[in-house]
């Protein structure tokens, strides 16, 4: 019977049991505390095999809780609705979310219509890398005209696009 | 740096008995006479930030002129000459010409102090040994600064002729940033030589306006140590089209330049770079994009770059 119930309790803890079964299980585990630690325990391993990582609470964490929501006031007196207001502030939520929905859109849009958008970007870095080599090539033989001498390639980026394949 | 400054200093109290008993000084100046005074061609290989140039040259003097011409022998084929401070590229392949003009005459080979003399206070000159280039025997003079502001150099002479075969400057760690050297070297009884004239298209650059630093917008706290004002031009840019005012200065062996460059709607360049012997070092100062430059430590960059204010 001991046996039967712990195997019970760990097919509980794995989801395995039909509705009928897990149904009366819990019945029996709220009635008998030593049960409830035992379920207490093997969830506590289940999470630890499955994740690797554990919280342990303690043991009357989910009874304090049910506590505090039993001592919880409930008010009967009735809420006067504002009408007006609550209709503006729906109609706000509302646009904003269409608003939200068209600028999302509208940048998926654009993303799709320029594909390249990215290789132009970093041409014209490259281009801007260029023309700042040029430049210093410039002052290098204004500086010295020995310069001269040197072929373009001493000068030039260190790193320029060669090619490019969208995947 | 100062074991070489102490290694080569031991060498040449060593070889100098067994020299022709010239100190540096007159090394240097029977240097600067015979490349003003002799007509030469020969090879030369060019070794620069990590990049090889072998040419044909040829120095020439017709009334007092001096003139050079370099011929690559690969590719991109080019043919450059230097007929006193003006300069013309002339790519064969495209038979695209490019001039431009320079105010102070500076060899292709080495860049000699115009008074040898006047060094002594930033170089010691040492006469170190002989070597052979170019299947010529060669005196060795190493030009060793007394300070961390310039490079050290080392300068082969041809003990014939007292033409430069061989230069070498070195970084403060003592690697060589770069090398000229002579393979083959010939002396040429006249200097008349020949000029190929071909249709090519011109384009003229770097054409300049002497101006007077003092009446500039710009000024210069100080110099370093040596360093002297050598011109300040107003020339123009042909990539970017825009006037820029070029201060060089000197101490005979190192230049540093400095441009000055209406920075316009560009964000401006900010920072560092060095290219073989050449460190640069660009800042902003309101409107105005300033660059100086030279075949110096970055450390003496910076501090002329530090130096430089807007009036």
């Amino acid at each position: 019977m001991q046996a039967q119930q712990n195997e019970k309790l760990s097919l509980l803890v794995d989801d395995e049991l039909d509705a009928v079964q897990e149904l009366s299980l819990l019945k029996t585990v709220q009635q008998d505390l030593e049960l409830q630690a035992k379920l207490r325990r093997y969830a506590l391993i289940s999470q630890a095999m499955k994740t690797e990582q554990c919280s342990v609470a303690s043991p009357d964490f989910a009874a304090k809780i049910h506590q505090q929501l039993k001592q919880e006031p409930i008010y009967f007196l009735p809420r006067k609705k504002n009408d007006k207001v609550f209709h503006k502030a729906a109609l706000a939520v509302a646009a904003s979310v269409v608003l939200a929905v068209v600028w999302v859109s509208a940048s998926k849009w654009q993303k799709q219509t320029l594909p390249f958008a990215g290789v132009n970007q970093i041409a014209q870095r490259s281009v801007q890398a260029d023309q700042m080599n040029a430049h210093f090539k410039e002052y290098l033989q204004a500086h010295d005209k020995v310069w001269h001498v040197n072929n373009d390639t001493g000068v030039q980026s260190y790193a320029r696009l060669a090619s490019y394949q969208k995947k | 740096m100062r074991f070489l400054l102490f290694y080569l200093l031991f060498i040449s109290s060593t070889f100098a008995s067994e020299g022709q008993n010239l100190t540096g000084s007159q090394w240097l100046r029977n240097v600067s006479d015979a490349m003003k005074t002799l007509s030469y061609h020969g090879t030369v290989v060019f070794m620069k930030n990590g990049q090889i140039d072998t040419m044909k040259y040829q120095h020439s003097v017709e009334k007092g002129i001096e003139t050079e011409r370099l011929i690559s022998l690969n590719t991109p084929l080019r043919e450059i000459t230097r007929n006193s401070g003006e300069i013309s590229c002339l790519y064969k392949e495209t038979s695209q010409k490019v001039e431009s003009d320079h105010p102070v005459d500076r060899s292709f080979i080495v860049n000699l102090p115009l008074h040898a003399e006047q060094i002594s206070e930033q170089y010691l000159l040492a006469v170190a040994g002989q070597e052979m280039i170019a299947m010529r025997p060669a005196q060795i003079i190493a030009i060793l600064p007394k300070d961390n502001l310039r490079y050290a150099r080392k300068l082969w002479v041809d003990t014939a002729t007292s033409l430069p075969l061989k230069v070498e400057v070195y970084g403060l760690d003592g690697n060589v940033l770069e090398q000229v050297l002579f393979t083959e070297l010939a002396i040429d009884d006249n200097g008349t030589s020949s000029q190929a004239q071909q249709n090519v298209l011109s384009q003229h650059l770097h054409e300049f306006k002497v101006e007077t630093f003092g009446n500039s917008a710009y000024q210069l706290e100080s110099l370093p140590a040596g360093f002297e004002k050598i011109f300040f031009i107003r020339t123009s840019m042909q990539q970017s089209n825009k006037q820029v005012d070029h201060l060089l200065i000197s101490d005979g062996f190192s230049n540093i330049s400095i441009y000055f460059e209406a920075k316009g709607n560009n964000k401006g360049i900010e920072g560092q770079r060095s290219l073989g012997p050449v460190n640069s070092y660009s800042r902003v100062m309101g409107d105005v994009q300033i660059t100086v430059m030279g075949e110096v430590p970055m450390e003496t960059i910076q501090l002329v770059a530090n130096k430089v204010d807007v009036r």
